[in-house]
C-alpha cells in the first residue's frame, strides 16, 4: 500500500483552505501546510484538518517554499495542490488507484480545471499540469513563480517515465475574477516574473509566463513579443505550444492587429489541425472585420471538432456554444431567422446558462407581439418542468418586454421557489403592465423607505395610479420623489409627467442624456396601448433630446407597429447621422406600407452604406422578388389571354416561396 | 564626323509622318523618304522636310524599297524609322556612334504601346543605325539588317524609339497583309526561322495558339543563339502554353530558363501568373517577388514593361486577395498605382477593397489625396465605380474636381450629376462640352428639364428630337414620359415595331435614376408605371427585376461565398 502527503503553501487562504483540504480528507495520509505568514485563520482551519503546519518566512520565492513542504513529506508520494484547489470528488478513489498501480512512473499530469469569469458566469477551461510524484529527495521544485518540478525530474533522473492521468480532476477557482482581484495576482505575479527573467533571459517557459502576466494585465504588444521569443526556435513537440500559439493571438487580436493574428493561426493550424480554439479565433477576427462569409465559415469548422485533446487547453463552448452564438448572429445578418434561431438553440443546448442565446431566441420570437406562438415554441425548445429555466426564461421575456409571458413563467417558478427582491420588481412591473394594479402594489408596499429599490418602487406606484387617473396620488408621489433626491435625468422623467397632467400654457421643454428611464416607460406604455401619453411626453421634450434619441424613439414605435411615428422618427435620426440600422427599418417600414420604391432606395442605401453587411442586399433581392410577383400578378389579371404571363407568375411565385 | 541619313519607306502616312520627321531632324544630316505609293497628302508633308522624296514602285518587298532608299543617301550612317515610330534620345546620335567607334550597327530598344494611354508596353530591340557600307537590308517583310560581322553589333540604351498603337482595325489590315507575305516567305524558305517568328507572332495575335506554338518551338531550337530572337520566342511559347492550359509544362520551361537568365523579371512574372491561375497563391508570391528582386532587365532581353514592379504589385495583391489576406492585398494594389498611377486595372481591386474595408469616404480620400482624379482614365474610372456602388454623391464629387481642372467629360458625368440633382452643373457641362452630338445633348437637356419638373419645356424640346429621324423613338419616349409626369397622361400611342426599342429607351431611364438620390423615387415610379401600360411593358419590368435579383444573388454569391447556405 503506497501512501500520499499533501503539500501546500499558504498566505491567508481562511476563505478556501477548508474546501481544499475538506476534498482530500481520507485520500492522503498525511497534510504539510506551509504557510507564508498569514495574519487569518488559515492555520487555525489547517490545523482542524490534522495538517502539520509550518511557519515559513516568505522571500519572494514560490519554490523555496514549496520545496519546504517536500522536506517534510513522509509519504510515497506527493499531491501537490494550491489552496483554491480542490479534487475532484470522483477523482478521490481514481488517485489512490493510479498510485497502486506498479508501473515505474515517476510522475503523472493530472488534469485541472481552472474556472474563469464572475460571479454570474463561470467557465471551465482544461489544462494539464504535474502535480502528483514520487517522493525523492532529488525532486524539488524549480523557477520563482510558475514553479516547475517536472524538468527537475528529468534533469535528476533521464529515464524517468511520466504520464498523462486525465481522469484525475483538480478544480481551481484561483482565476475568478474576484479571487484574481481580491490578491491582486496580476501584479504580484507581474513583478516576480520580471525580477526572474533578469536572471534568465533565455529561458523559454518564464516568457511564456511572463507573457501571460502581461496578456492578463492588458499589455498586449508586449505580450506577443514576449510569446514569440518564446515560440522561436521551440520543439513542436512541446506541450504547451498550443497555448502559446493561442496566447499569440490571442494577443494580436487583442492589440486589434488582425492580419498578424490570422498569419500565426495559419502556421498554428500546419501544426495542429484540429485545433478549434484557432478556428474560433479565426471567425471572430473575421467577424470583427465584417467577413461574414469567412467568419461563417470558420466558426462552421471549429463547431465541427468536439473532441480536442487536454492539453490544447481549449477554452470551453469555443467548438460549441460561442461558436453557435455567433453563427446565429452571423444568420440574423442574412436575414436567415429560421437558421439563426436553429444555432441560438444549439447554443443554449449545449450551455443552458449562456443567457445571451436566450435573450436572442426571445427576441426572433417577438413574443410582446405572437404571444401564444412564442409561448408554444418555448415550450418546445426548453424542458419547463426544471423551474430554473422557467426563472432563466421569465427574465429572458422580460427584458423583451413580454410582460405577460415573463409573468406566466415567473409565476410558475414562484410555486417551487421563493422571488428575490430583483424578481418581486419584475413581478411587479408585470402586473402593471397587466393592469393588476392592487397587486402590484401589494409588492411596493413590501418596499420600505430604507430599501435600495425604494425610489423605483415609488415610480412604479406613481404608475399604476397614473394609469387608474388619480392624479392627487400622482402628484403626491411625484412630490415625495423629488424629496428623495433624484438623478437629473429621473427628475426631468417626473417633470416630464407632471407636465402632461397639469398642462401649462408655454411648457417648457425638458432635456436628458441619459434615455433609459424614459424609453423604458415609452416602450410600457406602448405595450399597453396608451399611444396618447406616450405621444404627450415625447412632445415634452427639447430639440436636441428628440434629436439624438430619434433612433431609439423609431425603433421603439417600429416594435409596437406604429409605423407613421417610426418612419417620422428614422427619417430624422438620418438626417443626424447615417446608421445602416435605421436604413434598413425604414425599408421594412416601406414594404409594410407597400411603398416598394421607397424600400428599394433605402435598401440600395444600406448597400451604399457598408457593402459588407450582406442584410441590404438579401432584402432587396427579397423586395425584388415582391415586386416581380406583383406586376406579374397584375398583368395576369388584365391580360389572361398572354399565356407566357401565367408561367412566368407561377416562376416568381416559387421564388418567392423559397425565402 | 560620321553623317547620318535617315531612310524611310512611307504609303499614305499624312497622319503620322510629320511627327515622325519632327522627331528626327535633329538627328540626321539627310532624309530620304521613298514613297511606295501615297493617295494622299504624304509626299507634300515629306517635301518640308526634305527634297530627297523618291517614287518607287511597290513590289511586295520592304527590303528592296529600303535598301532602294540607303543607296540614294550620300551619309555614311543609315538610320531607318517607320512613319508611326517617334525618336527620343537626350544627346547627340553622333556622339553615341563615336563613343563606339568598332560598331559598325546599333540594337536600339523599341517600345511598343499596346493602347493610346502610352502606359503599357513591350520593349525590343531592332537594328536600325549601321553603316552604310557593312549592312543590307534582306527580307521582303520584316526586313532584316545583315550585318557582316556580328561582333560588332552594340546594344544601346537610348536613342529610344517608340511605336505608337494603331486603331484595332487598322491594325488588323496591317497583320492580315503580314501574314500573306509571311506565308508566302516561309513556303519558299522553309529555313527562314526570322520569318516563321514573325509569322507566329501575328497567329498569337489572332488566338492561332496552335500554330504560332509549332513555329515557336522552331525558333526556340534554331535560333538559340540568337538572344535577340530567341527571348521574346520563348515568352511567347511560356504563353501558348498557358493558353493550352499546359501549366505544368509552362512553368517547367519558367524554371528552366530562370536559372539560365537569372536577372530576367519577365520570366518570373510569368511563372508567377501561371501558378497564380492554378491558385498556389503561396509560390506564386514568392515568384512575384522575385520578379520584383531581378529588376529591370539587361538591354538585350525584350522586356514587358512593369513585370519588375507594378504588374508584379498588382498581382501580389491579387494572390493576397485570394488567400484573404486583404490588408496586404490592399498595400500592395497601393504600391501598383504608386510606381504607375496610370495603372487603371489596378484601381478596381483596390476600390473595392478599400470601399468594403473602410468605407466610401476614406476610399475616396485616398484616391482624391494620390492625385487620381487630376488623371483623365482614372477621374473617370472611379466615378463610375461610386456609381455603380450606389454612391453617386461620390461621383458627383469628382465631376466637380474634373471641372475645376479642366478634364475632358464624358456622358457618364452629366448622368450623375442629373440623377443626383446637380442640374445646374449638368447644364453648365453641357454647354461646354463638344464631344457629344446636338441630338445627343437634347436628350439630356430634356432628362434635366424632366428632373427639374419642367414637363412642357421637356415636352417641347421632345418634339425637338423628333425631327431627327433615328431618334423618333427615343423622342416619343420623351414625350410621353413628360406628359405621363405632368398629367399622368399617354400623349402617343406607340407602334408594335416600335414597342420594344421604346421600352428598352425607358428602362434604361428607370435603371440609371436607380442610383439617384431621394427625389429619384418619384420619377422611377412614373417611369415605371408608364412603361407598365402595356402589356410588354409589363413583361420587361418583371424581367428587370428578375435581372436585378440575379444580379444581387451574383454579388451575394460572390462577396460570401462560404455563407452560401445562409442565402441561397
Amino acid at each position: 500500500m503506497q501512501t500520499i502527503s499533501l503539500c501546500m503553501i499558504t498566505y491567508n487562504e481562511e476563505a478556501n483552505i477548508g474546501r481544499c483540504l475538506k476534498s482530500v480528507a481520507g485520500v492522503v495520509d498525511e497534510i504539510i501546510v506551509v504557510d507564508t505568514g498569514s495574519s487569518d485563520c488559515t492555520v487555525k482551519i489547517a490545523a482542524t484538518f490534522g495538517a502539520k503546519v509550518i511557519n515559513y518566512v516568505w522571500n519572494n520565492d514560490f519554490s523555496a517554499a514549496r520545496n519546504e513542504s517536500l522536506k517534510y513529506a513522509t509519504g510515497d508520494w506527493i499531491l501537490f495542490l494550491d489552496a483554491d484547489e480542490e479534487l475532484a470528488p470522483d477523482s478521490r478513489e481514481i488517485l489512490r488507484s493510479y498510485i497502486n498501480i506498479n508501473n515505474e512512473v515517476e510522475g503523472y499530469f493530472i488534469k485541472i480545471v481552472n474556472f474563469l469569469g464572475n460571479s454570474s458566469w463561470t467557465e471551465p477551461c482544461s489544462d494539464l499540469v504535474f502535480r502528483l510524484f514520487k517522493n525523492k529527495k532529488e525532486y524539488e521544485f524549480h523557477g520563482a513563480i510558475h514553479e516547475q518540478i517536472v524538468d527537475v525530474i528529468l534533469k535528476v533522473n533521464p529515464n524517468a517515465k511520466y504520464t498523462a492521468a486525465e481522469d484525475i480532476v483538480i478544480n481551481h477557482y484561483g482565476y475568478l475574477d474576484q479571487e484574481i482581484a481580491a490578491k491582486n495576482k496580476k501584479t504580484r505575479n507581474l513583478s516576480i516574473i520580471e525580477n526572474e527573467i533578469l536572471q534568465e533571459p533565455n529561458n523559454r517557459m518564464l516568457k511564456y509566463h511572463y507573457g501571460v502576466e502581461l496578456y492578463r494585465t492588458g499589455r498586449y504588444e508586449e505580450a506577443v513579443q514576449q510569446f514569440i521569443s518564446a515560440a522561436n526556435g521551440i520543439d513542436a513537440q512541446t506541450v504547451y505550444l498550443p497555448k502559446l500559439l493561442r496566447y499569440i493571438v490571442m494577443s494580436y487580436y487583442a492589440a486589434k492587429d488582425y492580419s498578424s493574428a490570422l498569419g500565426i493561426i495559419e502556421t498554428a493550424l500546419g501544426l495542429f489541425p484540429n485545433y478549434a480554439d484557432l478556428f474560433f479565433y479565426a471567425g471572430l477576427i473575421h467577424y470583427e472585420q465584417q467577413n461574414y462569409g469567412l467568419s461563417y465559415d470558420y466558426f462552421n469548422k471549429a463547431i465541427t471538432f468536439r473532441d480536442q485533446p487536454v492539453y490544447y487547453a481549449s477554452f470551453s463552448g469555443l467548438n460549441g456554444f460561442r461558436a453557435y452564438y455567433y453563427l446565429g448572429q452571423i444568420a440574423e445578418k442574412f436575414c436567415n431567422e429560421e437558421e439563426a434561431m436553429r444555432y441560438y438553440i444549439l447554443c443554449i443546448r449545449d450551455n443552458a446558462q449562456f443567457l445571451p442565446a436566450l435573450d436572442k431566441i426571445c427576441q426572433l420570437l417577438k413574443p410582446w407581439k405572437d404571444i401564444e406562438e412564442s409561448k408554444n415554441a418555448l415550450e418546445k425548445i426548453f424542458d419547463l418542468s426544471d423551474s430554473y429555466s422557467c426563472l432563466a426564461i421569465a427574465g429572458a421575456l422580460f427584458r423583451q418586454n413580454a410582460y405577460r409571458l415573463a409573468l406566466e413563467y415567473l409565476e410558475r417558478y414562484q410555486t417551487m421557489n421563493l422571488l428575490t427582491e430583483e424578481q418581486q420588481i419584475w413581478k411587479m412591473i408585470c402586473l402593471i403592465q397587466q393592469r393588476r394594479f392592487f397587486e402590484a402594489l401589494k409588492i411596493i408596499e413590501q418596499f420600505d423607505q430604507q430599501n435600495a429599490n425604494y425610489g423605483l418602487c415609488q415610480f412604479n406606484r406613481l404608475i399604476c395610479f397614473w394609469l387608474q387617473g388619480s392624479l392627487h396620488k400622482v402628484f403626491d408621489i411625484a412630490g415625495n420623489l423629488a424629496s428623495l433626491g433624484l438623478a437629473t435625468d429621473t427628475a426631468a422623467v417626473i417633470g416630464i409627467i407632471v407636465n402632461v397632467l397639469k398642462p401649462v400654457r408655454k411648457a417648457n421643454k425638458f432635456c436628458m442624456s441619459d434615455f433609459t428611464l424614459l424609453q423604458d416607460l415609452l416602450v410600457r406604455f406602448l405595450d399597453l396601448g396608451e399611444i396618447d401619453k406616450v405621444k404627450a411626453m415625447t412632445e415634452l421634450l427639447d430639440d436636441k433630446t428628440i434629436v439624438s434619441f430619434a433612433e431609439t424613439l423609431g425603433k421603439i414605435f417600429l416594435k409596437y407597429d406604429y409605423l407613421e411615428l417610426a418612419e417620422y422618427y428614422l427619417c430624422l435620426a438620418l438626417e443626424r447621422e447615417p446608421s445602416i440600422e435605421a436604413v434598413l427599418e425604414l425599408g421594412e417600414i416601406y414594404i409594410t406600407k407597400e411603398m416598394f420604391f421607397e424600400a428599394e432606395y433605402y435598401y440600395r442605401l444600406a448597400i451604399g452604406m457598408n457593402g459588407k453587411n450582406p442584410q441590404g442586399y438579401v432584402k432587396l433581392l427579397r423586395l425584388y422578388d415582391v415586386m416581380r410577383f406583383n406586376i406579374l400578378r397584375q398583368a395576369v389579371e388584365q391580360h389572361p389571354d398572354i399565356e407566357t404571363f401565367a408561367a412566368m407568375l407561377k416562376e416568381a411565385e416559387n421564388t418567392l416561396c423559397q425565402v | 564626323m560620321p553623317s547620318i541619313g535617315l531612310v524611310m519607306i512611307v504609303k499614305d502616312e499624312e497622319l503620322n509622318l510629320a511627327a515622325c520627321l519632327e522627331s528626327a531632324k535633329y538627328y540626321v544630316d539627310e532624309i530620304i523618304i521613298v514613297d511606295t505609293g501615297s493617295n494622299d497628302a504624304t509626299k507634300k508633308i515629306a517635301e518640308r522636310y526634305t527634297s530627297f522624296v523618291y517614287d518607287y514602285k511597290w513590289n511586295d518587298n520592304f527590303s528592296a524599297a529600303r535598301n532602294y532608299g540607303i543607296e540614294k543617301t550620300s551619309c555614311d550612317w543609315i538610320l531607318s524609322l517607320d512613319a508611326d515610330e517617334r525618336l527620343e534620345c537626350n544627346c547627340k546620335l553622333k556622339s553615341i556612334i563615336e563613343h563606339y567607334q568598332d560598331s559598325d550597327a546599333f540594337m536600339l530598344p523599341l517600345y511598343c504601346f499596346d493602347d493610346k494611354s502610352c502606359q503599357h508596353y513591350e520593349r525590343v530591340n531592332v537594328l536600325r543605325l549601321f553603316r552604310k557600307d557593312k549592312g543590307i537590308f534582306l527580307g521582303s517583310i520584316h526586313e532584316q539588317v545583315a550585318i557582316q560581322d556580328s561582333s560588332k553589333i552594340q546594344f544601346l540604351e537610348q536613342p529610344i524609339i517608340y511605336h505608337l498603337a494603331a486603331g484595332k482595325k487598322e491594325r488588323n489590315a496591317k497583320r492580315h497583309r503580314n501574314i500573306k507575305l509571311l506565308k508566302k516567305i516561309v513556303l519558299n524558305e522553309p529555313e527562314n526561322y526570322y520569318a516563321k517568328y514573325y509569322l507566329a507572332v501575328e497567329w498569337f495575335a489572332f488566338n492561332k495558339i496552335g500554330l504560332a506554338k509549332e513555329y515557336f518551338e522552331q525558333v526556340l531550337s534554331k535560333l538559340d543563339d540568337n538572344i535577340v530572337f530567341f527571348v521574346p520566342a520563348l515568352k511567347y511559347y511560356i504563353a501558348c502554353l498557358s493558353a493550352q492550359k499546359k501549366f505544368k509544362e509552362a512553368l517547367a520551361l519558367c524554371i528552366e530558363y530562370t536559372s539560365k537568365f537569372s536577372d530576367y523579371s519577365d520570366l518570373y512574372y510569368c511563372g508567377g501568373l501561371i501558378l497564380e491561375e492554378l491558385q498556389e497563391f503561396e509560390v506564386a508570391i514568392k515568384w512575384f517577388y522575385q520578379a520584383i528582386k531581378a529588376g529591370t532587365p539587361p538591354l538585350v532581353y525584350a522586356h514587358t514593361y512593369g513585370t519588375e514592379s507594378f504588374l508584379s504589385y498588382y498581382h501580389l495583391g491579387c494572390c493576397y486577395e485570394s488567400m484573404g489576406n486583404c490588408n496586404k492585398a490592399k498595400a500592395y494594389y497601393e504600391q501598383a498605382l504608386t510606381v504607375n498611377p496610370d495603372f487603371v486595372i489596378a484601381i478596381y481591386p483596390l476600390f473595392i477593397r478599400l470601399l468594403f474595408d473602410n468605407g466610401p469616404e476614406t476610399a475616396y480620400r485616398y484616391f482624391y489625396k494620390n492625385e487620381h482624379f487630376l488623371r483623365q482614365k482614372n477621374a473617370d474610372v472611379i466615378a463610375e465605380l461610386f456609381f455603380q456602388a450606389y454612391l453617386t454623391d461620390y461621383a458627383c464629387r469628382i465631376v466637380g474636381i474634373k471641372e475645376q481642372n479642366n478634364l475632358v467629360y464624358c456622358s457618364n458625368d452629366l448622368k450623375y450629376l442629373y440623377i443626383n440633382g446637380h442640374n445646374e452643373q449638368a447644364k453648365r457641362i453641357l454647354r461646354q462640352d463638344n464631344n457629344l452630338s446636338k441630338d445627343e445633348k437634347v436628350v439630356y437637356q430634356i432628362i434635366i428639364l424632366l428632373v427639374q419638373k419642367m414637363y412642357s419645356e421637356a415636352h417641347k424640346k421632345a418634339l425637338l428630337l423628333w425631327q431627327s429621324i433615328n431618334n423618333r423613338t427615343k423622342a416619343l419616349a420623351f414625350i410621353n414620359l413628360s406628359s405621363f409626369l405632368a398629367e399622368k397622361t399617354i400623349n402617343v400611342c406607340i407602334e408594335a415595331n416600335r414597342m420594344d426599342e421604346y421600352n428598352k429607351i425607358l428602362l434604361s431611364i428607370l435603371n440609371d435614376f436607380l442610383h439617384g438620390n431621394y427625389q429619384s423615387i418619384d420619377i422611377r415610379k412614373s417611369i415605371s408605371d408608364l412603361i407598365i401600360q402595356s402589356a410588354d411593358g409589363k413583361r420587361i419590368i418583371a424581367e428587370n427585376y428578375k435581372i436585378k435579383g440575379e444580379a444581387l444573388d451574383k454579388v451575394l454569391e460572390c462577396q460570401f461565398a462560404y455563407a452560401r447556405s445562409l442565402f441561397s
